[in-house]
């Protein structure tokens, strides 16, 4: 809703500033009303475009000239009845795969979207074979208890008793 | 298991690497090689519009530009230049982007612009020839398709030889320097 009053306001400003231009308030384009489906619909590509002149902000989200010429066209392409692909593709033949926040789910997009998953399953592949290792190794050796017999026993016996 | 992973990896911070080049602002446009999109204008200065459709049939030079743009003052005397000396064979025509139409007549008068010189009111055009800023210029061919793009300012060598391009009709390397654009953003008029 507020990308609609926002369009609105910029078509009614447009007006105000090129009103002084001779023969060309005929050529203004008429505010692109939309059902709160089409609004919705419209807010929702919105969201998946990146304004192509600010840093990572969608045409939903950037106040920049661009992102509001831009939103215009969505909205008069929802309301001529396009659907999201369609919307999506006219501008993908435009500004190319760039202008997609996200990118799509076919052939090299694919690798983007599964690598994060391929390297959370190595790392816990990784992580079960060290641990794995490690609890088949055997356990330390232990010292063998000292035996009443050893040498330092016998010397430790003598002298305790040249103290007493 | 220890290498396949260390290859896994590598192999993954490649492909987002090639990802990220993938989805930069490229000099190259999707559009060349495609049929130019249509388009009527209102011209300044007299009452009348322009429609793409009717220079069907002859090369066309199609810059979009701004009266707020430093990069198009520079640029506004080499495309005089060129039309006056070219103008026989091809057209060119000028669109202003986000402009006022004051600041933009006055414009056309301090650099004695004398080509088709209108104004994309709505920016509808700006959208569908997927502009980023100003100065942009499409080179068309006679038959309509869109030969190269250029994305800052023109020079004269840069001109001469795109209009060489446009007379051969043969499709022309992306060029350009996207550092002296000034994108279609919040700084405007």
């Amino acid at each position: 809703m507020r990308r609609g009053r926002i369009a609105a306001a910029t078509v009614l400003l447009s007006a105000i500033c090129l009103g002084s231009a001779a023969g060309q308030d005929e050529a203004l384009p008429p505010p692109v009303e939309l059902t709160p489906a089409q609004e919705e619909l419209a807010e929702e590509i919105e969201s998946t475009l990146k304004c192509p002149v600010c840093r990572s902000q969608s045409v939903r989200t950037s106040r920049s000239f661009m992102a509001t010429d831009m939103s215009l066209r969505v909205r008069q392409m929802v309301a001529d009845g396009k659907s999201k692909a369609e919307i999506q593709d006219y501008f993908v033949a435009r500004y190319g795969d760039y202008i997609l926040l996200s990118p799509r789910k076919e052939g090299f997009g694919w690798t983007v979207w599964l690598l994060p998953f391929a390297l959370v399953l190595g790392g816990a592949v990784t992580i079960v074979t060290i641990a794995r290792r490690w609890k088949g190794r055997p356990p330390a050796a232990t010292p063998p208890p000292l035996s009443a017999t050893s040498t330092w026993m016998q010397k430790l016996e003598r002298e305790l008793e040249e103290t007493e | 298991m220890k290498r396949f992973l260390v290859v896994l990896i590598l192999a993954g911070v490649v492909a987002m690497f090639a990802w990220s080049l993938s989805r930069e602002q490229s000099l190259a446009s999707p559009l060349v090689g495609k049929p130019a999109p249509p388009f009527s204008m209102p011209l300044y200065a007299v009452d009348s519009t322009l429609s793409l459709a009717t220079l069907r049939g002859t090369p066309v030079v199609l810059n979009f530009w701004a009266s707020w743009c430093l990069s198009c003052r520079d640029e506004a005397r080499v495309l005089e230049a060129g039309w006056q000396r070219h103008g026989d064979e091809v057209a060119f025509v000028g669109i202003a982007v986000n402009d006022e139409a004051d600041a933009a007549e006055q414009f056309i008068r301090r650099y004695g612009k004398t080509y088709h010189l209108g104004s994309d009111v709505d920016g509808s055009v700006a959208v569908d020839y997927g502009l980023y800023g100003v100065p942009e210029t499409f080179f068309i061919g006679s038959d309509g398709t869109i030969l190269s793009r250029h994305i800052g300012p023109l020079t004269i060598a840069d001109l001469d030889l795109r209009v060489a391009e446009l007379q051969a009709g043969v499709t022309g390397e992306a060029g350009g320097d996207p550092s002296r654009v000034q994108p279609l953003s919040i700084e405007g008029p």
